[in-house]
């Protein structure tokens, strides 16, 4: 009787998931052939690529790219505005930028009028304001889960990661971002978003001439081509938490048995650092940006702590490399 | 009426039916496929569609060149037609190569039959859409034509009651004489068929979306130096 019931439920599942899966990349693949109303060129609005009006002399910028439950780079849930908010407090002499929305190659909020689903995305995040967790927001993950794989892909990757780049830049832009200083770039990446910033790595690198260093927070990271213009990755990563492990076992060119690949490479030349945070989950009360506290501090601070002395390292070795050039 | 609505539906369900059974490995339906005018023709199309499906997979080949819409939509019926001349070459070097096995199970009258199954067994390419997938679609593409080739070897062995080998080797003979063809005459016909497609397409399609990203790239640079 239970078997009647679930076979048609799980065949209709992966049918469901089989389906969705093909449609993901749809968004990407039309924004690059120009079939959607925008074109490339002039596909984000905002910063001039040429000004230098706002130009702000800042040493360190910091984009944060938030992670798979993310439905627009104006909304961050609330363990993540609290750990955005101590950390602009924490360096007062970097720009942190928390508005870029890293799962569309235009940037495109799921909450934009011209998508299919807008409604839809509207009515979860309602939801999620209101604080009822349902069944639905499962379908955010779902949807940027295939970005961020769209984003691994051999055959996509290279258009999706140079529309993130181009949205990203125009964040750095619109933040003040100097061309000519080219001051050190820190993405921050949370879980999907580390996949993100490594794709988008080359393309900034290439357009900004900047050190670029990334921070992954519990990233689901495959081996990126990315990674060879990256100074250094740091993986920081709770000895408790699954999904990150995740990455490790489905990116086959993470495997170490993969000598050549980009991430073994990157690994054997000391570019990537690993720091493990005791007691972590992936995501929520007790994961990286949790907010109870277990003997006085936080989850949200002790990542805190360890993300300001990164950046504090990295800060120190830009200035550096700003000083003798 | 009801019998008006039988008649339109009818092709179109023995399609599904025929497809469906056949992606089990279903005996009758490769027997249908091996006797019957009708699911023949059927299986034909079935190959045609395989196609069709396996092109808007892999459209991402034609959206990075920037293709237009209309040529897109040619470009998926050249594939189609693609496909049914090598399920015809296919079936067509079976039967050439039959006679090798001493067997003697497939003879000239079965040309149709034969035909009927190689092109059946195209069905589990219906699902080639699917290999647009992130990360997984192409593992998935690969999967598919090596459960291709396995139902044509079936097919063989349970419409014809070819022994194993002997299906095997004619089933096999098919994919390995295409793959010679390509080989061989691959420089000779590189040119009228990128001819074709160019002329289909609008677009060489010889341009990976990683050398387009490389333009994009060189074209930055040039402008931010300028």
């Amino acid at each position: 009787m239970i078997g009647a019931v679930l076979a048609p439920l799980i065949i209709f599942g992966i049918g469901a998931l089989l389906i969705t899966a093909a449609l993901s990349p749809l968004e990407t693949l039309s924004w690059w052939a120009g079939w959607t109303e925008e074109e490339i060129a002039d596909e984000t609005p905002g910063a001039d690529r040429n000004t230098s009006e706002r130009i702000s002399s800042s040493d360190c910028y910091v984009v944060y790219l938030s992670g798979i439950a993310s439905i627009s780079g104006r909304f961050l849930i609330p363990r993540e505005k609290a750990f955005i908010k101590s950390l602009k407090a924490e360096m007062p002499g970097a720009v942190i930028i928390d508005d870029v929305f890293p799962y569309s190659p235009a940037g495109l909020p799921l909450l934009a009028a011209p998508r299919f689903f807008d409604r839809l995305w509207r009515r979860i995040q309602k939801f999620k304001l209101e604080g009822r967790s349902t069944m639905l927001s499962i379908l955010i993950n779902l949807r940027n889960v295939f970005q961020v794989m769209i984003s691994a892909d051999h055959r996509y990757g290279p258009i999706y990661n140079r529309g993130a780049a181009l949205v990203i830049e125009d964040a750095l832009l619109r933040a003040g971002y100097n061309r000519d200083v080219a001051a050190p770039i820190v993405i921050i990446g949370y879980s999907g978003g580390a996949q993100i910033a490594l794709g988008a790595a080359t393309y900034l690198k290439a357009q900004l001439k900047a050190p670029i260093d990334i921070i992954s927070i519990g990233g689901v990271m495959a081996s990126e081509p990315g990674l060879d213009f990256v100074r250094q990755l740091h993986h920081l990563y709770g000895d408790k938490d699954t999904i990150q492990k995740i990455g490790a076992i489905m990116f086959p060119e993470r495997w170490k048995v993969m000598g050549h690949s980009e991430w073994n490479t990157a690994q054997h030349e000391g570019r990537i650092q690993r720091h493990k945070l005791d007691q972590m989950l992936h995501a929520g009360a007790r994961g990286y940006f949790g907010l109870p506290k277990v003997n006085g501090v936080s989850n949200n601070q002790r990542t805190l702590k360890k993300v300001v002395s990164i950046l504090g390292t990295s800060a120190g070795s830009a200035q550096k490399s700003l000083q003798s050039s | 009426m009801h019998s008006l609505a039988a008649e339109v539906f009818h092709f179109p369900l023995l399609l599904i039916e025929l497809a469906t059974a056949a992606t089990g490995f279903s005996a009758t339906a490769f027997s249908r496929a091996a006797t019957s005018p009708a699911a023949q023709t059927a299986a034909l199309i079935i190959a045609f569609l395989a196609g069709i499906s396996e092109m808007l997979g892999q459209s991402v080949v034609l959206v990075v060149n920037r293709v237009p819409l209309y040529r897109f939509l040619a470009s998926l019926l050249f594939t189609g037609a693609t496909y049914v001349v090598t399920a015809l070459t296919w079936a067509a070097c079976a039967l050439a190569v039959a006679p090798l096995t001493r067997i003697g199970a497939l003879s000239p009258n079965d040309v149709a039959g034969v035909i009927g199954v190689v092109s059946l067994a195209f069905a589990p390419r219906l699902l080639g859409v699917f290999s647009i997938a992130p990360y997984f679609g192409v593992a998935f593409s690969n999967l598919l034509e090596a459960w291709a080739m396995t139902l044509v070897i079936f097919g063989l062995m349970v419409a014809y009651q070819m022994p194993i080998s002997a299906a095997l080797f004619c089933g096999g003979a098919g994919w390995i004489v295409s793959y010679a063809l390509r080989s061989f005459f691959g420089h000779t016909l590189a040119k009228p068929l990128g001819d074709l497609r160019v002329f289909i397409s609008g677009s060489p399609l010889d341009r990976t979306p990683q050398q387009i990203i490389d333009d994009v790239m060189k074209a930055i640079r040039r402008e931010i130096k300028s």
